[in-house]
């Protein structure tokens, strides 16, 4: 018998992985339209004409439904960060690979609010990307019903 | 009444969160001379089970911490998560529900890991990442520290030209300093402002010795009712105001961006509460936390400390530092002393109750007025707590 201290510890690994089969609801309707038409929907309020993006089939502020618009995909950027650490390894996110890449907060033309999505320049360098820079939406080959099925460049680099 | 804290670590794979909250909930009973039977109700703060690795964790504590049979609620809130703890057990008591409450907050994170990496740091990201609205944002944002820089931070230094880059290493420096002295502290370093400036960038202009800690910890504090208090202690510290504002950044609109909406709301009404109207000349000593250094500077003017932009000032004037008019975070703040969030919202007002009752050691800072001010915020000002702690005069 091997004498055990009270002062050792054990450590086993332990791994637990939630599985999901989810229903976007009420806003199936845009990611359909990215993954099958490639555009992108927001949402206006009938009372009081606000324009969301990401968009809510409710208008938080008026309490009433929402109705379905198109947006062109063309916006401007309201500020950025350039991340040099990320996440790896991970099923569920995006893989960055390529640092630094573009965090942004967009507010697309015809909408009130805006989201953070990334940017991806032609050239990956500090600076390229800055408030009020113009950009449009790009769409990836394989989409998947994602918000990353998206991001965004700046209009000069096309 | 009762003030409990332990040191914050990296790790302390020594103990259970059980083991960790016992210790912290015995070290309050003991300073306030109570035992567990004359506690009434509990409050446990508790910022992440999937972090923590158990689902209603609050089950598991009370049978640990001998509570059976007494009312209990769990609080969370992200990173204010005790300051709204604190917030439910003064509710407790005013509404005369208590006249003994204990608040404990505990929290693990070095349980985490990635296999593929072999790093815990990989796993806790990848937790975290939990937090992140899971339609919206997680598939495309890295980081808590990416969001908080875009939303807030960077738009800011756009609006004003501040905080500069150097005006937010030297908060990092000076709550690194003041760490240094601090037994609890989980950091103790002494850095130059072009050490951090040349450090790692996370997120531009955010460096890596500009960001928060992680790790384990538990918190515990005693309050009681007036009646009780004065029974049990001559040096009572009373909970002068206390109030909430919560904020979700998730719905970014234009005038959010470079805003912490929630940090100014809840001071406002703490500040109502308590009649202060100058906070900058009535209060001794500000503990917030300090996500990110920039936050910190941002923080001063939605506390009402200056006019909005001017926050860095009283960095260059040294009004924030330990011998300073104002000290902000002596005990080293997020980014030095640690970061265990839900544990360092109560662990820092632990720090304010000793720094009025002047028994901060090291940390000490000169108490004139005898106010002191404890902020807890998740991500830039979102779900928010203000509390003021008072000593009578």
């Amino acid at each position: 018998m091997k004498e055990i201290k009270d002062t050792e510890i054990l450590e086993v690994k332990y791994d637990y992985t939630g599985e999901y089969l989810f229903s976007y609801g009420e806003t199936s309707k845009f990611f359909k339209e990215v993954l099958i038409n490639k555009k992108i929907y927001g949402t206006k309020c009938p009372k009081c004409g606000k324009v969301w993006m990401p968009p809510r089939k409710h208008c938080s502020d008026c309490y009433v439904d929402a109705e379905w618009i198109a947006l062109s995909g063309r916006g401007t950027v309201l500020s950025c960060t350039y991340c040099f650490y990320a996440s790896i390894d991970e099923k569920e996110m995006e893989t960055f690979e390529d640092i630094p890449f573009v965090l942004a907060v967009i507010k697309l033309d015809e909408a009130d609010t805006c989201f953070l999505h990334n940017v991806v320049a032609k050239e990956r360098r500090l600076g390229v990307v800055k408030t009020g820079t113009r950009v449009r939406v790009e769409w990836k080959e394989k989409r998947e019903g994602r918000v990353a099925d998206f991001y965004f460049v700046p209009e000069e680099d096309s | 009444m009762g003030v409990g804290q332990l040191p914050f670590r990296a790790s302390y794979a020594d103990k259970s969160y059980l083991a960790l909250a016992y210790e912290a909930t015995k070290k309050a009973l003991d300073g306030a001379g109570l035992s567990k039977e004359d506690v009434d109700s509990i409050v446990y703060a508790i910022y992440s089970e999937p972090v923590l690795r158990q689902g209603f964790p609050d089950i598991f504590l009370h049978d640990y911490l001998g509570m059976q049979g007494k009312p209990a609620v769990k609080v969370a809130a992200a990173e204010a998560t005790g300051g709204h703890g604190l917030h439910a057990a003064f509710s407790q008591i005013v509404s005369e529900m208590s006249d003994i409450v204990l608040l404990v907050a505990v929290q693990k994170v070095s349980d985490l890991y990635n296999t593929r990496t072999r790093s815990r740091g990989d796993g806790f990201l990848r937790a975290a990442s939990l937090f992140a609205d899971f339609t919206w944002e997680r598939p495309v944002v890295p980081s808590n520290i990416a969001y908080i820089t875009s939303s807030c931070l960077v738009p800011h230094m756009n609006q004003y030209g501040h905080p500069t880059e150097e005006e937010i290493a030297r908060v990092s420096v000076k709550n690194h300093e003041n760490a240094f002295v601090n037994p609890n502290a989980q950091l103790k370093v002494h850095l130059t402002v072009e050490e951090v400036l040349n450090s790692r960038i996370i997120a531009w202009p955010i460096t890596l010795y500009e960001c928060c800690l992680y790790g384990d910890g538990a918190a515990a504090l005693v309050l009681a009712s007036e009646k009780k208090a004065r029974a049990i202690t001559d040096t009572p510290i009373w909970v002068g105001g206390t109030a909430l504002a919560d904020y979700s950044l998730h719905r970014l609109e234009p005038h959010m961006l470079g805003r912490m909406l929630g940090v100014a709301e809840a001071a406002k009404r703490a500040y109502d509460q308590a009649g202060i109207k100058d906070p900058l000349n009535e209060l001794d000593v500000i503990e917030l936390q300090d996500l990110t250094s920039g936050l910190e500077i941002i923080a001063y003017e939605e506390l009402g400390l200056c006019p909005a932009g001017e926050g860095g000032k009283l960095v260059d004037e040294g009004i924030v530092y330990k011998n300073g008019k104002l000290p902000v975070n002596p005990h080293g703040g997020c980014v030095a002393c640690g970061h265990v969030a839900g544990v360092c919202e109560v662990s820092s007002m632990g720090d304010v109750v000793l720094q009025l009752q002047e028994r901060a050691g090291a940390t000490q800072v000169p108490i004139r007025k005898g106010r002191g001010l404890v902020n807890s915020t998740c991500s830039a000002g979102s779900f928010s707590a203000v509390t003021i702690f008072e000593r009578e005069s």
